[in-house]
Formats: C-alpha cells, structure tokens, sequence
C-alpha cells in the first residue's frame, strides 16, 4: 500500500480491529521494521529497504500517542511532557491550552482517562514533532471526552502544519475528524469497505452530519488519489 | 475443611518448622555467654568481613546483573537460551561444588594466570570471587523477572520522544524497576551473607583472616562448642530477618514504580 499526508491535513486510516492499521503507524515510527517499502518526510528517507536505510525510531522525529494511557507512572504530569521537550515554555503553553496544567504535579494514576489522553498528546507535541501518529487515542475514552479532544485536534491540525496521521476503528470520528480517510481491511487499503459502511449505516447520527463539511469526505485509494466524494449524510 | 483453611494449615506448618528451629536456639541461650560472644575480637572480626565481603559482592553482582538481565529480557541473540540456563547453576550446584569448581579452574593454565595475580586461594580475595560466582546468577535472574514486569511500550514511548536506548535504559527502564532492583539487591546480599560452601572450599576458614560469619559457626559446630555455636547463628537470623524485614516493606510497593 501507499500513503501520503500532508501538512496541516490529517489522514484517518480507519478499518475493523486486526486489520493492520497500528502496524502501518509503528512502520511509519520506526517501532517495527516492513518486510519492504520506502518512508519519507519530504526529502528526508526515514527507511529505504532497496537502499538499505532504516533510521531508528529515535532519529524520526515522529509524535506518537500510543492507544492505552501510555505516560511514564514514576513522573509527574509536568515531568511526562517535559521528558523529550528542549523548550520548557512550550511545556507550560501545552499544558495550559489542553486544559491540564492545574495536574502537572499529579502522578498519571491520579487523574482521568480523558486528562491522560490530553497529557499523553501534550507530551507528543512537546517534541515538536515532524509527523504526529494516533492511535485510536480516543477509543478508551467516553463519549464527551472524545468529542472534547476530537474538537481540540480539529483545531490543532492547521496549526501544528504537520501531517497528522489517526488511526481509528470509528468511521464516524474518521469523518469528524479528517481530510482524507483511508480504510483498510486485511492489511489492504479497502475504499468499498468504507463506502458500503456510510451508504448502509441507518444509525449514522444526524447531529454528527451538522459537522461534515459540505460535499461529504474524500476517501483515497492505496495511490494516495481520491476516490470518490461521497455525501457523508443519510438523508 | 475449606481449601482456605487448608492452605493457611500448610503455611503454618512451614511456619512451625522454621520457628521451631529458631527457638530451640534459645534453649542453649545464656546471657552473660551472648553478651560476650557478640562483643569478642574474633566474632566482631567474622561480623564485619561478612557484610564488607557481602556488600562489595552485591554491588559487584548487580553491576554485571543489570545490563545482563535487560539483554535477556528484551533482546534475542545466539546463545540466549544457553546463558540463561546456566544462569540457574548457583541454584541447581551445590555451593560446595562450585567452590570446587573455582578451584579445578585455578589448577588450569589460564587458572594459575590468574591465581597468581589476584591469590584468591584462602584470602579474602577468595571470598569475594566465591560469593561473586555464587550470588552473580541468582540477581541477574531475579533483575530479568524485574524487567519482564515492565510493560515495553514505556520504552517505545521513550524512543518516540527521541531517546536512545541508553538513556531509555537509565532514564526509564531503572527508574521505573527501581523498587524491584532494591528488593533483588537485598535478596543478593542476603544471599551473599549466608554463603559458606564455596566460600569455605576456595578461601578456607583461618580466623582474623578468612572466616566469615557462617563459617565461624560451622568452625563452633565442629569443636562441639554448642553454646556459642548457638550464639553466632542467633547473629545471623538477626542480620538476615532485619534485612527480610526490609524487604518485605520494599514489597508492599510494585516492583515497578506505578505511584
């Protein structure tokens, strides 16, 4: 498969549990190595099988929020999105706009899974990431946390001005959330998988279309091309 | 009766038996003897080259079991399962053998290399190489069941925010163990303490020189001196309970850090 992201856009890659979507993200953030293929930020190749490049996880500098609540136990909040920051401003302007700053001497056990969430994608964005990988952050979390940080990414996005990459098994965030959305089924980018999801799904919520843009969502191919535009609505 | 009860039952017999063996202790317990026997030269002597020995060992040990244990918990490589199979001979060999192993070892051409330069036979450098051999394995095993606890995406977590593997190593996987790589070294300096077979084959049991604790009560037993005998082991079960005691307050927490 391929895929492309780019900056200020965020590509969902959305598909039924085990269908290889984590794997594609830890490929992309050097957690685990492909069988074959090719990665690039830009004219940076982060790995190269033909050429024999394959840069460590450490020397991509990707932002990654991990789908448990993933923040080190032993350090405070304020310590958790410090640890990879150069810029201990940028930790207080993280911690504030996420809303979380009042915990930065909590220990990640003492607060909520949704405060968890945000620290954890504080604590990616610390960095100043070149690529920022999700995966599934919201699938924990209930329904008015979701829509909180759903919300917060979708105005992030444009400001951060790099590719956001989000892995989710919900079409529906897919669509709240992203300008491209790829599927995936078996490890093969599917669009009829997500098609055939939108024109069927009856319970598709109403509200949830007040916040579609007009013309529906692209959907791509394993090309990178967009498919079709389909209206996101069931009316 | 309930497998609850049953189970308590089998856990106060264990109980009974080791308490028994300890209060028989007192039974050949005399004060003025106690008194004497904890304050004489030659115990002070035995006392504090038992814990100097057991504390350079351990400190020693855990050096070489940290990096050890984190490469057979993390990493596979050629022979792998070969080192971690005989990460268990201090606990399948007796330590007699193993003393006796370190001493066929000396008798070898690279052997008498080394006896020559370090002369570990019947010297403290002796023990020290003795309680080493037989202590190195038993932390290395128990760091490696510290490290397995630790979940890796911690690590992942560290290498996406920029970190080597290095400073994941110090800066999260020994933080995060911290509380099990205590109790480990405890566990390995009690060990260390309590060693006398191999200690007694490779160094001997010369008093002001090489007798450590445990040997000067084999050394008591086998003059027939019960009383003092009695006396030095009471020493040890106090140094070895306060140190357990420790231990068991340390095991309260997780064996790695979630507070």
């Amino acid at each position: 498969m391929a895929l492309s992201c780019g900056r200020g856009r965020l590509l969902a890659i959305v598909g039924p549990s085990g269908a290889g979507k984590t794997t594609i993200i830890r490929i992309i953030a050097g957690l685990e190595p492909p069988d074959r293929g090719r990665i690039a930020l830009g004219d940076d190749v982060w790995m190269d099988t033909t050429a024999g490049i394959c840069l460590p996880a450490k020397a991509r500098k990707v932002g990654y929020v991990f789908q448990e609540f993933t923040q080190f136990p032993n350090l405070s909040i304020y310590d958790n999105v410090a640890f990879a920051a150069r810029d201990k401003k940028r930790v207080e302007e993280l911690l504030r706009l996420f809303d979380i700053y009042h915990l930065r001497d909590s220990r990640p056990r003492r607060i909520s899974g949704g405060e968890q969430q945000r620290c954890a994608i504080c604590q990616a964005l610390a960095r100043e990431p070149d690529v920022l990988l999700m995966d599934e952050p919201f699938s924990a979390l209930d329904a008015l946390n979701r829509r909180k940080l759903r919300d917060m990414m979708k105005m992030l996005k444009r400001e951060l001005n790099i590719p956001v990459i989000h892995v989710t098994h919900d079409i529906r965030e897919a669509l709240l959330m992203a300008d491209d959305i790829m599927p995936v089924v078996h490890g093969n980018v599917e669009p009829k998988w997500a098609l055939q999801f939108m024109l069927t799904a009856r319970e598709f919520d109403r509200s949830m279309c007040k916040d579609t843009p007009k013309g529906g969502m692209p959907i791509v191919d394993d090309d990178g091309d967009r498919l079709t535009e389909e209206r996101s609505s069931t009316r | 009766m309930s497998f609850k009860r049953l189970s308590i039952a089998f856990s106060l017999v264990i109980f009974s038996v080791y308490a028994g063996l300890v209060l028989s202790l007192f039974h050949f317990f005399e004060p003025a003897l106690f008194l004497r026997e904890c304050l004489s030269e030659r115990t002070l002597y035995s006392l504090i080259l038992s814990i100097a020995t057991a504390t350079v060992v351990t400190l020693c040990s855990v050096f070489f079991a940290l990096p050890s244990a984190y490469a057979l918990s993390r990493y596979d490589f050629f022979g792998k399962r070969i080192i971690d199979t005989l990460l268990e001979l201090p606990m399948i060999v007796s330590p007699v053998a193993l003393g006796a192993m370190i001493l066929i070892f000396l008798n070898t051409p690279a052997g008498r290399v080394i006896q020559d330069s370090t002369h570990l036979i019947f010297t403290v450098y002796g023990i020290l190489a003795a309680q080493f051999i037989t202590t190195v394995g038993v932390a290395a095993r128990l760091i490696k069941a510290v490290f397995d606890e630790i979940p890796r995406r911690y690590e992942e977590l560290s290498w996406t925010l920029g970190q080597s593997d290095t400073q994941t190593f110090f800066k999260v996987v020994i933080p995060m163990g911290k509380q099990g790589i205590i109790m480990s070294a405890i566990l390995t300096w009690a060990k260390a303490l309590g060693e006398f077979g191999a200690t007694l084959t490779v160094a001997g049991s010369m008093a002001f020189q090489t007798e450590t604790l445990p040997i000067a009560i084999y050394m008591r037993l086998s003059s027939a001196d019960i009383e003092g005998t009695a006396v030095l082991v009471m020493i040890l079960i106090g140094i070895g309970l306060g140190v357990l005691f420790g231990v068991r307050v340390l095991a309260k927490k997780k064996l790695y850090a979630e507070t």
